[in-house]
Order: C-alpha cells, then sequence, then structure tokens
C-alpha cells in the first residue's frame, strides 16, 4: 500500500458524465473491483466507472476515504493514540450520518457499491431494506420498496392458501 | 383564422427597438407558436426507484440476511420477481439458521421447504427448536 512517506499513488477515477475525480491508490483499492482492476494491470491512471454518475461516485469516494485503513488515510485520525474501539465507534457514528440521505440515493449506492463490490458499503446500504422487511407489513413493504403487488387477487389467495399449511 | 391585425404603427415614429416591441404585442398568433417554445425544464422531483430491481446478488444479500421463516413467507408475497427469486434460487438456500421464533409455527415443515428449496445444495442447517431423526434423514436426503 501507499504510505505518507513514500509518496502517495493517485488514480484518476472517472464517471460517465465527465468529472473526474484523483484519489490515493488505497482509497480507490477499498473498491474489490477497481482493486482486481490494478492487481491485474489493467488500470491504467485513469478509471472509467460506468453507470455510477458524479454525485454517487463523490459520495463512494467518500465513504471510502474515511473507511481506508487508518496508515493510509488522509484524514486526522490516522494518529496511533486513538484506540480501535473509539475508531470504531466514530466510523459507526460516521456511518449513521452517511447513510441519512433519500431513498433513490441510498438505492443508486447500493447498485454502486454492488458493482465497485464494496462490502461495507453494501452492508450499510442494505440494512433499511433488510430491517424495513423484517419490522413491517406488506403494503408497508411495498410502500417503502416504491413497487407494486403485481398479483392477482385470485393469485394472491392461491399464494396465502400456499402459506398456510405452516401456521396449523 | 382571421388574419392578424395590422401592425399598429406608431403615430410618431419611437426609436426602431420599441417599435419592434409595439409591434409583438398586437399580434394574434397561431396557437402552434407554443410548439416552438422552449419550456424551463421541470422542477427536480424526488425520483422513484423500484427497489424489486435492485441486481439479483444484492437482492439475494439482503434475503440471505434475513430470517428463513420471513423468507418463505411474506417476501414471496411482496410481488412477483421476489418470489421467483425466493423459489428458484437454491443458493439462498446454501446455509439454512431456522433460529429464534417463537410464534407458533410448524417450523419442521418450514424447514422442509426450506431444504427443499435448496435443490440439494443445502451445506449447513442448524435449528434451535426441533430437529427429530425423521427430519435429519428427510435432510440427508435432499
Amino acid at each position: 500500500m501507499a504510505t505518507r512517506e513514500a509518496g502517495k499513488k493517485m488514480i484518476m477515477l472517472k464517471s460517465p458524465d465527465g468529472m473526474e475525480f484523483e484519489v490515493e491508490e488505497a482509497v480507490a483499492m477499498e473498491s474489490q473491483t477497481i482493486r482486481k482492476m490494478i492487481e491485474d494491470d489493467c488500470a491504467d491512471t485513469a478509471i472509467l466507472i460506468p453507470n455510477i454518475n458524479s454525485k454517487i461516485l463523490s459520495r463512494v469516494i467518500e465513504y471510502c476515504n474515511k473507511h481506508v485503513p487508518t496508515t493510509g488515510a488522509t484524514g486526522a485520525a490516522a494518529s496511533d493514540t486513538v484506540a480501535p474501539a473509539a475508531l470504531a465507534e466514530d466510523l459507526k457514528i460516521w456511518d449513521a450520518e452517511f447513510i441519512k440521505v433519500n431513498r433513490a440515493t441510498r438505492f443508486d449506492l447500493i447498485q454502486a457499491a454492488s458493482y465497485l463490490n464494496i462490502k461495507g458499503l453494501l452492508d450499510l446500504t442494505s440494512q433499511t431494506t433488510i430491517d424495513t422487511i423484517s419490522d413491517n407489513s406488506l403494503e408497508e413493504i411495498r410502500s417503502f420498496l416504491s413497487t407494486k403487488n403485481d398479483y392477482l387477487p385470485e393469485e394472491e389467495q392461491t399464494i396465502r392458501r400456499e402459506n398456510q399449511w405452516a401456521f396449523q | 383564422m382571421p388574419p392578424p391585425p395590422p401592425p399598429s404603427r406608431a403615430v410618431a415614429p419611437p426609436p426602431p427597438r420599441r417599435r419592434q416591441r409595439r409591434r409583438l404585442k398586437g399580434r394574434t398568433y397561431n396557437i402552434h407558436v407554443f410548439n416552438y417554445y422552449r419550456y424551463p425544464p421541470p422542477p427536480p422531483v424526488e425520483e422513484e426507484r423500484d427497489w424489486t430491481e435492485l441486481p439479483l446478488d444484492v437482492t439475494l444479500k439482503i434475503f440471505r440476511c434475513l430470517d428463513p421463516v420471513e423468507l418463505l413467507g411474506r417476501v414471496g408475497r411482496v410481488c412477483r420477481l421476489w418470489r421467483g427469486a425466493t423459489r428458484d434460487e437454491p443458493e439462498l438456500w446454501r446455509r439454512i439458521h431456522m433460529g429464534g421464533c417463537s410464534r407458533d409455527l410448524r417450523l419442521d415443515v418450514f424447514a422442509r421447504e426450506a431444504a427443499r428449496r435448496s435443490s440439494g445444495r443445502c451445506e449447513a442447517f442448524s435449528g434451535d427448536y426441533f430437529g427429530d431423526d425423521d427430519f435429519l434423514s428427510f435432510l440427508a436426503d435432499q
């Protein structure tokens, strides 16, 4: 990994809408997809990230910047004196703030996390969906997902009956 | 359509620019002019995304975090797409943990259905409240 002393290697990430983001290689490598590209020497200095617009890409970079292992971090948190537990707690609070976005943005972030293969971000963005499915009624789930009930009434009846075998 | 009224010529010749404006004011336009009018873009509204259209691997990742009882029950009732995902993806049932459920359910029936859906790919099964010889031999047969 590039360290401050050795001089940071920078990578250029390009979004399809023409924006360019220069990030440390270590930050970019938080994404397993980009890591693989770099390790396989498929990436020169600029990598085009298809399907992720600059608004979302900048948020993703913000996340990676925060979550990159502290030795290579750009933030002030790189101090050795901070206990790992405190750091983890700090990250948790930061994550909670980070995810306070509208649903459309969260949807785009999930897709981006999936494409770029950033496990932490994918876990974070999908947790709300998991909670919603676990805690709400069918109608509430559909409304949260902005999806429609595409079953015919008779199909619904059949499925409900099918499900009843276990509720005897 | 009546012909446009003749442009009102100013009595005293005002500066040319002003005369132009007055001419436009008095003219009747055909309604089709609106076809050429460039409307300002609509104010931004929050775009809605249908979350069931997430990539399948993301959907399955979310499903894997859910209780199998949810997966066998309500999740499939949300929409056809999700029903398909819970039924036709044996990978989803590779590891089954039927635990921590205190509701009045026939957990063994759920467990059998879960194991059936794994199409023989179930590698790990655990349960807190049941598991007799009968079920274990059923599991072994899958």
